[in-house]
């Protein structure tokens, strides 16, 4: 493992597992939602990737690839509670609110403690525009792939300029890497998913984390 | 004597709190017109607008007020986009008598208008004097409400609460909100970072009282002033300082108030009253009162050591209406 790497894994274990703990349990136990631990670790990759390729900053691009997953994830839970959804009113409404309120908070903390704080504004435009955008597919006037758009490729274009990317190729790979992120994550069959991607060299990165299923394996990824 | 504390205090800020709502009303003219309206809505709703309230006058004690007039409403946004999101999580159907966002948006939209308000407030903030800073403080606030909650509604109906217990979910709930905001309202203003404590420890203080007693209204209020049953907090599971207190003790009903509890009112609100009943007469709202008034005198101690200034006199006024106050 090089030091790189060692790093990025310590940093995102001080940074990601600790957040969901609270007095008495975490909130992996209280969300039936399914907690998406397969998405936790495409963007600290990409980020990581990026800075690689480029020879860009790498503990910049550590801080930024938590920061956009705390974003995504914060956003992701807010936009599973619906109005008609209601097994358990806790465990469909409650804490899914709860969850993404904490990860906002937890966006902040992360993004001001490392030497991305000018780029809070950033990240806030970003939650307003998707946040309007989640209104308005609620009242059917966007729809979901201008959603998913946003939701995978503006962010992972936003993230790759802040950390100084500014190749065009580049930018276009980021975007193909958001695209097929979201397209390994929307496909049933998760295997067929996995053996394209691996046979796609450039996106090789994405396929053994689209296996992720429990934290136990998340923990090991890292 | 509360009517008249409120008098005084907000003649003496009455320029900055009346700068504060029409700096609101503007800020949330969003171009989104849906989320616009809803955050309008929630505003008209009126409320006591204690935190603006609360940093003003912190920064008047540095002849700041007129300054901090955009962080003192942004406080008021960020506690606005909470309670957007109280009024899901408790599925309130009104709030200070008008319907919720959670009922006249819907639940998911409504989340994303709270969501959307606060990253407003928190843009706004950031780009302020120290904004940085101040930021940062909210975001850890953001994090240990959230905290709070959780285990407030862990806790529901749960009878072996402790008084610990209870403090833990009230300083995240209400009381480092406050404390929050007399620290933001310091810092804006370059108190010394010894100041800035001593502000935070006031309105720690401050903010405990503001909640025991806020739980003490709840039992000893008639319907018609609070707008609720009395002892909804109860009838919900939220056990608080009264209900605590009197379960600690040996009594005689101490078996059946506890069944009650348990059972979780099965006959709905006559149970509940009775509940109450057994709760003032076993001098749980007595003593509770004590405690909130144990906070107040703290904050009082804690405002004595500022240095000489008029403003002390609107701190102590402001803690004197936290334990004199109706709903």
């Amino acid at each position: 493992m090089t030091n790189n790497e060692q790093a990025q894994r310590a940093y995102l274990k001080e940074n990601y597992l600790e957040i969901f703990k609270l007095k008495n349990n975490d909130f992996f136990g209280l969300l039936a939602i399914d907690f998406y631990l397969k998405e936790f670790l495409f963007f600290p990759r990409l980020m990581n990737l990026l800075a690689s390729r480029n020879n860009l900053n790498d503990s910049k691009a550590r801080n930024l690839g938590i920061v956009s997953t705390l974003v995504y994830l914060s956003a992701k839970i807010h936009y599973s509670v619906k109005d008609n959804k209601k097994t358990t009113f806790a465990a469909d409404m409650q804490f899914p609110i709860l969850l993404g309120d904490l990860l906002y908070g937890k966006v902040i903390e992360v993004l001001l403690s490392g030497e991305n704080s000018d780029c809070l504004n950033d990240y806030l435009h970003y939650l307003q525009e998707l946040n309007a955008a989640v209104v308005d597919h609620l009242n059917g006037e966007v729809n979901e792939e201008v959603l998913a758009e946003l939701r995978y490729v503006k962010l992972a274009l936003l993230s790759a300029d802040l950390l100084g990317v500014k190749d065009e190729e580049e930018l276009e790979w980021v975007k193909n890497s958001a695209k097929a992120f979201a397209a390994g994550l929307k496909k049933e069959n998760i295997s067929s998913a996995l053996e394209q991607l691996k046979a796609d060299g450039d996106f090789a990165f994405l396929a053994n984390d689209l296996k992720i299923t429990s934290l136990e394996d998340l923990e090991r990824s890292i | 004597m509360s009517v008249v504390n409120v008098i005084k205090l907000h003649k003496i800020m009455g320029d900055e709190l009346a700068k504060v709502e029409s700096y609101l009303d503007q800020f949330l003219h969003f171009e989104h017109q849906e989320i616009a309206e809803g955050a309008l809505h929630t505003l008209h709703a009126g409320g006591k607008r204690l935190r603006p309230a609360v940093v003003i006058m912190t920064a008047s004690f540095y002849n700041n007020a007129d300054k901090v007039v955009p962080l003192a409403a942004a406080m008021e946004l960020i506690h606005m986009a909470s309670l957007i999101h109280d009024d899901i999580i408790d599925r309130s159907p009104t709030r200070r008598g008008l319907p919720t966002l959670n009922v006249t948006m819907g639940p998911a939209k409504a989340l994303h208008t709270g969501d959307y308000v606060l990253t407003k407030a928190l843009e706004d903030v950031y780009n302020l004097p120290r904004g940085k800073e101040i930021v940062k403080i909210l975001g850890n606030l953001s994090m240990e409400m959230c905290y709070g909650e959780v285990e407030q509604i862990n806790s529901m109906y749960d009878v072996k609460q402790t008084i610990e217990d209870y403090y833990y979910r009230i300083n995240r709930k209400t009381a480092l909100l406050i404390a929050v905001c007399c620290q933001v309202g310091a810092l804006a203003s370059n108190a010394s970072p010894q100041e800035v404590q001593k502000f935070y420890d006031i309105g720690y203080n401050i903010g405990m009282a503001y909640q025991i007693k806020d739980d003490i209204l709840d039992m000893e209020m008639s319907e018609k002033d609070l707008g609720k049953p009395a002892g909804s907090d109860l009838a919900h599971g939220i056990m608080t300082l009264p209900t605590i207190l009197t379960l600690q003790k040996d009594f005689a009903e101490k078996e059946h108030l506890l069944d009650l509890i348990k059972s979780r009112f099965p006959k709905g609100q006559e149970q509940v009253q009775e509940a109450l009943e057994l709760i003032k007469k076993h001098h749980g709202i007595k003593e509770a009162n004590q405690y909130c008034r144990r906070y107040i005198e703290q904050s009082k101690r804690l405002i004595d050591e500022l240095p000489e200034n008029k403003g002390k006199l609107v701190f102590k006024l402001g803690a004197e209406y936290v334990i004199s106050r109706g709903y």
